[in-house]
C-alpha cells in the first residue's frame, strides 16, 4: 500500500497581533494510503478546517512534518507547492467557494487554469456532471443553484484532475439524506478506486470504526 | 477554461465596477490627448482666420490700388526724373528740360527694378520754331518710345512683359502724331488728317483736351525721328513717371530709390491731391494691420490661457483617475479574495493569478486609450467649435499620441492593479479560506 499523506505530530497556532493565540492543532498525527476513506470527527471549533488545510499544503504548520506524495510541501517555492496541489490534491471546501460568475461546467474546469495537465479535460468534466446529476444545470452559475447541487459541482471540481488526495470539510453537511448519501457513495467510489479520501466532519452519523476524533485540536482515538 | 475566458466571465459579472474603471481611464486619456489637441485646434484656426483676414484685406487693399491707380493715371504722370544738372528754376517758363542723359537710363530703372516708381516715360523734347501748314508756330516737340516695363511689376504688364496693360501714354508709331489742344486749333488740324512737318508726312493720331499748359502746344511723336530731328541720338531729356501709391509719403524714399539706381539725377514730384489720395489708403491699411494684430494678440492669449489651464488640469484629472482606480482594483480585489483563496487552493501559481488582475487592467487600459482618443479629439474639436470631420480638424490628428496612449493608459492601469494585487496573493490562502 502506497502512503499518500503523512502528517508527523503537527501543531498549529493562529496569532494575530492584539488577540489571543489559538491553538487550533496539538501534536497531530495520521498518515494515508491509496484506498483509505478516513473521518476526523470532532465537534466546531476543534480544528478540522485547520487539520485538512495544513493537509493539503495550503497552511504551514507551526511544528511537525506533512509528507504529501513524498515530499514535504511546506520545504517547496510557493509555485512548487501550487504545481503540488494542482497536481495531486483535491479540495471540496465547507463553503464550496464557486466562481460565482463561472457556469457549472466552467468551474468544474477551473483547476484547468493551473494547467498541469495539456490534455481535454473537457469530456471527463462533462463525464462528472452527469455522473452528479447537473446536466440540467450545466450553464447555469452558483447563485441558480441549490444548495446541495453546489456541493456536488464543488465535489466534481475537486476531482477534476484525479487528485491522489481529496480533502472533503464537511461534504455533507447541507444536505438532506438522499443527496447527502450521493456524495458519499461517490467519495467511497473514490477511495475504492485508489485514491485516499479525508473527510472532517462534526456529524455522527457519518462517523465509522475507524474514525478519529479531534477535540480541542488534540487527536484521541 | 482558460484566462481570458475567466477575466471576461469576470468583467461581464461585475460590469459596474469595470465601467467605472474604464471611465477613469478614459477621462484621464481624454484630458491627456485633448489639452493638446485643443491648443493645436486653436492654433490652426488662428491661422485660418488671419489667412481669410488677411487675404480679405489684400484683396481689398488691391481694390483700391487699382481704383487709385486709375484715378492716378487718370491725373498723369507725378514725377520728373531730369539730369543732375538741369536748371529747375528755368523749366517751367521753357516748358521743357535742356540737358540731356542717355536713353540707356530708363532702361536701367526699368530692369533694374525701380521699387518706388511705375509707368516710365523716356521723353526727349525741345520747344522749336517750325514753318508748319502755312504758319510760322511754336511747339515743343515731344519724342517717346512710349513706356517701359518696370520688370517686376507684372501684375501691371502684359504677358510677355514689355508693354502696360493700361499705360497712361499709349505708344505712338512711327509716322503718326498726337497734338497738344492749342496747337491742333491753330493749324485746323483734327485726328486723321494727314500733314507735313519738317519734311515728313504724318497721320494726325489724336488731339489732346486742352490742360492749360505747355502741354498744349506739344507734339507728341516717335522718339526715333525727334532724335533724328534734333540730332541727340541714343539722348532723352526727362523720364516721366508714376509714383508708387505706397510710397506716396515718401519723396526722400523715391530720391534714394531712384538715385540707388541712377546716382546723377534730379527727381520732381507733383500732383499733391494723388498723394493725399495714397496717404489715405495707406491709413487704411494700417488700420487694417492693426486690427490684424490686436486679434492675433487675443487669440494668443486665448491659448495661453487654455495652456496654462490644462497644464494643471490634466495632471491633475490623470492623478484623480489614478487615485479612483487603485481605490476600484482594492475594492475587486476585495471581493475576490475568496476566488483568489480558491484559485490558489486548486493549485492555480501566484504569477497566474497576478496576471488575471493585470491582464483585465490591461484590457481596461487599451479600451480606454482608444475611448480617450476619440472623446479627447471630439472635446479639443467641440470646445473651440471646428467641425470635427473637416478636413483642417482632420489634418490636426496625431495617430503617435494613440500609440503613446495605447501604452500610457495601461500602464496607469497596470500600475493601479498592480498593488493591490500583489497585496491579494502574498495573503495567506487558508486564512481567506477560513475566514466566513
Ligand atoms: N484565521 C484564523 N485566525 C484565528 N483563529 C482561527 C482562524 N481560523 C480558525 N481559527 C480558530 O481555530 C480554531 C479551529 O478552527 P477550525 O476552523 O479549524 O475549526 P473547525 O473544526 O473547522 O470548526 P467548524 O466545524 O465550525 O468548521 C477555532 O477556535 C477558530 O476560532
Ligand atoms: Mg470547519
Amino acid at each position: 500500500m502506497t502512503q499518500v499523506l503523512q502528517i508527523e505530530h503537527i501543531t498549529k497556532r493562529y496569532r494575530r497581533r492584539g488577540r489571543e493565540t489559538v491553538t487550533a492543532l496539538r501534536n497531530v498525527s495520521l498518515s494515508l494510503n491509496r484506498g483509505d476513506l478516513r473521518f476526523v470527527y470532532g465537534p466546531s471549533g476543534s480544528g478540522k478546517s485547520t487539520l485538512l488545510l495544513c493537509a493539503g499544503g495550503l497552511l504551514r504548520p507551526d511544528q511537525g512534518v506533512i509528507t504529501l506524495s513524498d515530499r514535504n510541501p511546506y520545504a517547496l517555492t510557493s509555485e512548487a507547492r501550487s504545481q503540488l496541489r494542482a497536481r495531486h490534491v483535491g479540495f471540496v471546501f465547507q463553503q464550496f467557494h464557486l466562481m460565482p460568475y463561472l457556469s457549472v461546467i466552467d468551474n468544474v474546469l477551473a483547476p484547468t487554469l493551473a494547467s498541469v495537465s495539456t490534455d481535454d479535460q473537457r469530456p471527463r468534466a462533462e463525464e462528472l456532471i452527469e455522473r452528479f446529476g447537473l446536466v440540467p444545470r450545466r450553464n447555469h452559475p452558483p447563485s441558480e443553484l441549490s444548495i446541495g447541487e453546489r456541493q456536488r459541482v464543488a465535489l466534481a471540481r475537486a476531482l477534476l484532475h484525479q487528485p491522489m488526495l481529496l480533502l472533503a470539510d464537511e461534504p455533507t453537511g447541507n444536505l438532506d439524506q438522499d443527496n447527502g448519501k450521493r456524495v458519499m457513495d461517490a467519495l467511497r467510489e473514490y477511495a475504492a478506486a485508489g485514491g485516499a479520501v479525508m473527510i472532517v466532519t462534526h456529524d455522527r452519523e457519518l462517523r465509522d470504526a475507524d474514525a478519529l476524533h479531534l477535540v480541542d485540536g488534540a487527536l484521541t482515538a | 477554461m482558460n484566462l481570458w475566458r475567466l477575466i471576461f466571465e469576470e468583467i461581464r459579472y461585475r460590469k459596474i465596477g469595470f465601467l467605472l474603471g474604464l471611465f477613469s481611464v478614459a477621462a484621464a486619456m481624454t484630458a491627456w490627448i485633448g489639452a493638446p489637441v485643443l491648443l493645436r485646434a486653436h492654433d490652426r484656426q488662428t491661422d485660418i482666420i488671419m489667412t481669410q483676414r488677411s487675404r480679405a484685406t489684400q484683396e481689398e487693399m488691391h481694390r483700391m490700388e487699382d481704383d487709385y491707380r486709375l484715378i492716378m493715371r487718370d491725373l498723369g504722370y507725378n514725377v520728373m526724373i531730369l539730369d543732375g544738372d538741369e536748371d529747375l528754376s528755368g523749366l517751367r517758363a521753357r516748358g521743357h528740360p535742356e540737358k540731356t542723359m542717355p536713353y540707356e537710363y530708363v532702361e536701367r530703372l526699368g530692369t533694374e527694378g525701380t521699387e518706388t516708381l511705375n509707368h516710365l516715360l523716356p521723353v526727349l523734347q525741345e520747344r522749336i520754331r517750325v514753318e508748319w501748314e502755312g504758319h510760322d508756330v511754336e511747339i515743343i516737340l515731344s519724342g517717346t518710345p512710349g513706356q517701359i516695363p518696370v520688370t517686376h511689376r507684372q501684375r501691371f504688364l502684359t504677358e510677355d512683359g514689355t508693354a502696360y496693360h493700361n499705360p497712361i501714354m499709349e505708344t505712338i508709331p512711327a509716322g503718326e502724331l498726337v497734338l497738344g489742344h492749342n496747337i491742333a486749333q491753330r493749324l485746323e488740324l483734327n485726328a486723321g488728317n494727314q500733314t507735313v512737318l519738317l519734311g515728313k508726312t504724318f497721320r494726325i493720331r489724336q488731339v489732346n483736351r486742352a490742360e492749360g499748359t505747355t502741354d498744349d502746344i506739344a507734339v507728341w511723336c516717335h522718339i526715333d525721328w525727334v532724335q533724328e530731328q534734333l540730332n541727340k541720338p541714343n539722348r532723352i531729356n526727362l523720364i516721366l513717371a508714376l509714383e508708387c501709391i505706397c510710397e506716396a509719403d515718401a519723396l526722400g524714399r523715391i530720391v534714394a530709390d531712384v538715385n540707388r539706381i541712377l546716382p546723377d539725377v534730379q527727381v520732381m514730384e507733383f500732383s499733391s491731391r494723388v498723394k493725399a489720395r495714397a496717404q489715405a489708403r495707406n491709413r487704411a491699411a494700417a488700420a487694417h494691420r492693426t486690427a490684424m494684430e490686436s486679434e492675433r494678440e487675443h487669440r494668443r492669449q486665448t491659448a495661453e490661457a487654455y495652456r496654462r489651464f490644462t497644464s494643471v488640469m490634466t495632471p491633475l484629472v490623470v492623478l484623480v483617475a489614478a487615485i479612483w482606480m487603485i481605490f476600484l482594483f482594492l475594492n475587486n480585489v476585495r471581493e475576490r479574495t475568496i476566488e483568489i483563496g480558491v484559485l490558489r487552493a486548486i493549485g492555480v501559481g501566484e504569477h497566474t493569478i497576478l496576471s488575471v488582475f493585470l491582464l483585465k487592467s490591461l484590457i481596461m487600459g487599451v479600451i480606454g486609450a482608444m475611448l480617450g482618443f476619440v472623446a479627447g479629439h471630439a472635446v479639443g474639436a467641440w470646445w473651440v467649435e471646428m467641425n470635427l470631420f473637416s478636413r483642417e480638424f482632420i489634418n490636426l490628428v496625431e495617430f503617435r499620441t494613440l500609440w503613446i496612449a495605447l501604452i500610457a493608459a495601461p500602464a496607469l492601469c497596470m500600475l493601479a492593479a498592480w498593488f493591490p494585487a500583489v497585496g491579494a496573493i502574498h495573503r495567506d490562502p487558508a486564512s481567506i479560506l477560513c475566514e466566513e
